[in-house]
């Protein structure tokens, strides 16, 4: 690296709220118990035989007797014995999965690249699928189905999110966080045009029942630019300050560093259209970091970025235009195009990007160009890639063969049209529509392949290998159920290991795990290294 | 080179014409400006052909479930 670039390198993660729902026999839908998510979450704890949640300070008393073998209906017995509380419930792969107010929630492991979020992320998926089974064919009574989805609202009134989580230096949160200033200003503005690359696509009823098409689930919910607020009056920069890290070693001192929450987005299907929203991020804070954009401000900071997200979000057919600060007006992807040439010239010359980042660079530039090329031309060449085009073709496509328009929908097409959209984003590979278009293209050759099942498959056991996750996964492995927060855990013996920089603790440092046979071997090793412990008070 | 902070950006900032956007954008109903090249033409054709499988295995859904569902979920305005 030839320059003293703030930017630290990337660590990011995933949170999705799952939207579920149970049909009984008589074809009634509900939402799940507090019982249920709770079974969810311990019928795949109990299949990875580790102790299931219960919220006791010993958590291996509660497991005498218990392995994922065990015959349901007594577990089941068993499980009702447990009362269920807001848990951390970490697993051995780095994710989080655990009940959160009141929706299930699974928090993907932290990653240093991208393939590996989108891994994690279609590792998340099979996690919940896994218990969905459970919950429908060994818990339920016989004939209820449960369906989950992976998208912003259950349709039975509760909009959920999927938060992006990314470290940066603590000197760039302040500056977006603290009030708002022209840092906060040029991450909003970005946050309201990147929606055409990632948005998921969802079917929008008025109060009046008619409906349309919006481009972006969450843009709708967002009221603001700056706030803490997470569940009304939502913001585009949210300003949580949880960091869960303390820094990072970079040219030689220790950057301190922050965990900037992300709410404005959402959960996608595509790993495509899950790159992008990631990938084009990661970029644009890497850039801001290093302050790159100060000068092309006024080509790239939208007068009211709340308002502008809201018009591309409505806007399928890309006719619309946004206004600039200065009053000019332009269209959404000459400022993603700016911001690219710009974060071009930052990886040519100040600050070596990785090969995931580079691509990202000419991925949005296809974008673009297809973006431009007219509505006939993107609605068909990115419907293998992008969530939003393919789900409004799986709309739109029960329209054109009925004849129909979006304005005058009658009563059966409303129904066809609302199940199919939720149903695109159903995560039962059998039954959803996702899937079902995806093998599709498959065959055809028109999705890239960036990761096998098999390496989704080992996500599911195992933690990522480049960052703390292989530590804390690895002694959870070891001493199944200790107490543990992303940045830390509680050995055995009492001692508290302090993870806060997220980038120690890989395979390359801490080497094949297996030879450690015992805590003491273990606390030698990591007290060698410099890790730091210290007794639980 | 030794190590040093980053440098600013020296460029200017981009004055765009707005005639320059319209010639870029070019048509929109023939699919924007130009013909498309073979390879275009190409994924064109194999997105519709996995389009139409897609759409038959679609149809499949139950439509009992459908009126079900729609009755008791749809809402008429966000949160």
């Amino acid at each position: 690296m030839k320059y003293n670039s703030k930017a630290v390198p990337p660590y990011m993660g995933e949170e999705v709220e799952w939207a579920i729902l149970i049909r009984n026999k008589r074809g009634m839908y509900r939402l799940p118990t507090y019982d249920e998510f709770g079974s969810m979450i311990n019928v795949f704890r109990a299949y990875l035989k580790i102790p299931i949640v219960d919220g006791k300070e010993n958590f291996f008393e509660n497991t005498k007797g218990l392995s994922g073998n065990e015959d349901w209906r007594v577990f089941l017995e068993k499980l009702k014995r447990y009362q269920l509380r807001r848990e951390q419930g970490f697993l051995p792969s780095g994710f989080r999965y655990y009940v959160d107010g009141h929706h299930l929630e699974l928090s993907s492991p932290g990653c240093c690249t991208l393939k590996d979020l989108i891994v994690s992320s279609k590792a998340g998926e099979k996690i919940l699928n896994f218990s969905r089974k459970v919950l429908e064919e060994k818990i339920l009574p016989e004939g209820y189905e449960v369906k989950v989805f992976k998208d912003t609202s259950n349709r039975k009134g509760t909009s959920f999110a999927g938060h992006e989580n990314y470290l940066i230096n603590r000197e760039t949160f302040h500056q977006l966080t603290d009030g708002i200033t022209k840092e906060t200003m040029q991450l909003a503005s970005f946050f309201a045009v990147r929606v055409p690359l990632c948005g998921a696509g969802q079917v929008s009823i008025d109060r009046f029942g008619n409906f349309s098409f919006q481009i972006s689930q969450r843009a709708g919910f967002i009221e603001r630019i700056l706030s803490l607020d997470t569940t009304f009056l939502r913001p585009l920069i949210n300003t949580r300050d949880e960091p869960h890290a303390d820094f990072v070693r970079q040219n030689g001192v220790n950057v301190p560093v922050k965990r900037l929450h992300v709410i404005c987005g959402e959960p996608n299907m595509s790993s495509a259209g899950m790159k992008m929203r990631f990938g084009t991020a990661l970029n644009f804070l890497q850039g801001i970091q290093d302050d790159i954009f100060y000068d092309i401000q006024d080509d790239i900071v939208l007068k009211d970025p709340v308002r502008a997200m809201k018009i591309i979000s409505s806007d399928v057919g890309i006719e619309r235009t946004v206004e600039l600060a200065d009053g000019r007006k332009v269209k959404f992807f000459e400022i993603l195009r700016t911001i690219n040439n710009r974060l071009r010239w930052y990886f040519d010359e100040i600050r070596e990007p990785t090969q995931e980042q580079r691509e990202i660079l000419d991925e949005v530039d296809y974008y673009c160009d297809a973006f431009e090329k007219g509505t006939k031309y993107y609605m068909k060449m990115l419907l293998p890639e992008l969530d939003w085009i393919n789900r409004f073709d799986v709309c739109s496509g029960i329209l054109r063969e009925r004849r129909s328009n979006w304005t005058k929908l009658g009563e059966e097409e409303k129904n066809l049209v609302y199940f199919n959209d939720l149903s695109y984003a159903d995560i039962d590979p059998v039954s959803g529509l996702y899937y079902a278009r995806e093998r599709e293209y498959k065959k055809e050759g028109l999705i890239k392949k960036e990761f096998s099942e098999s390496e989704i498959r080992e996500r599911i056991f195992s933690p990522p290998t480049d960052n703390r996750e292989y530590l804390k996964g690895n002694i959870l492995k070891m001493f199944p159920g200790l107490r543990n927060d992303w940045e830390m855990i509680l050995l055995p013996s009492n001692k508290v290991l302090w993870l806060g920089d997220p980038f120690r603790g890989s395979k390359e440092e801490m080497g094949d795990f297996s030879r450690f046979f015992s805590e003491d071997a273990l606390i030698k090793e990591l007290k060698s290294l410099g890790f730091k412990l210290f007794d639980r008070r | 080179m030794t190590e040093q902070e980053v440098p600013k950006h020296k460029g200017k900032n981009i004055d765009r014409d707005p005639d320059d956007d319209e010639k870029k954008n070019g048509d929109k109903e023939d699919g924007g400006s130009g013909r498309k090249t073979d390879e275009e033409a190409e994924r064109e054709r194999k997105i519709e052909k996995a389009r139409q499988r897609a759409r038959e295995a679609q149809k499949k859904a139950d439509p009992t479930l459908l009126k079900s569902f729609a009755k008791q979920t749809i809402q008429k305005s966000g949160e």
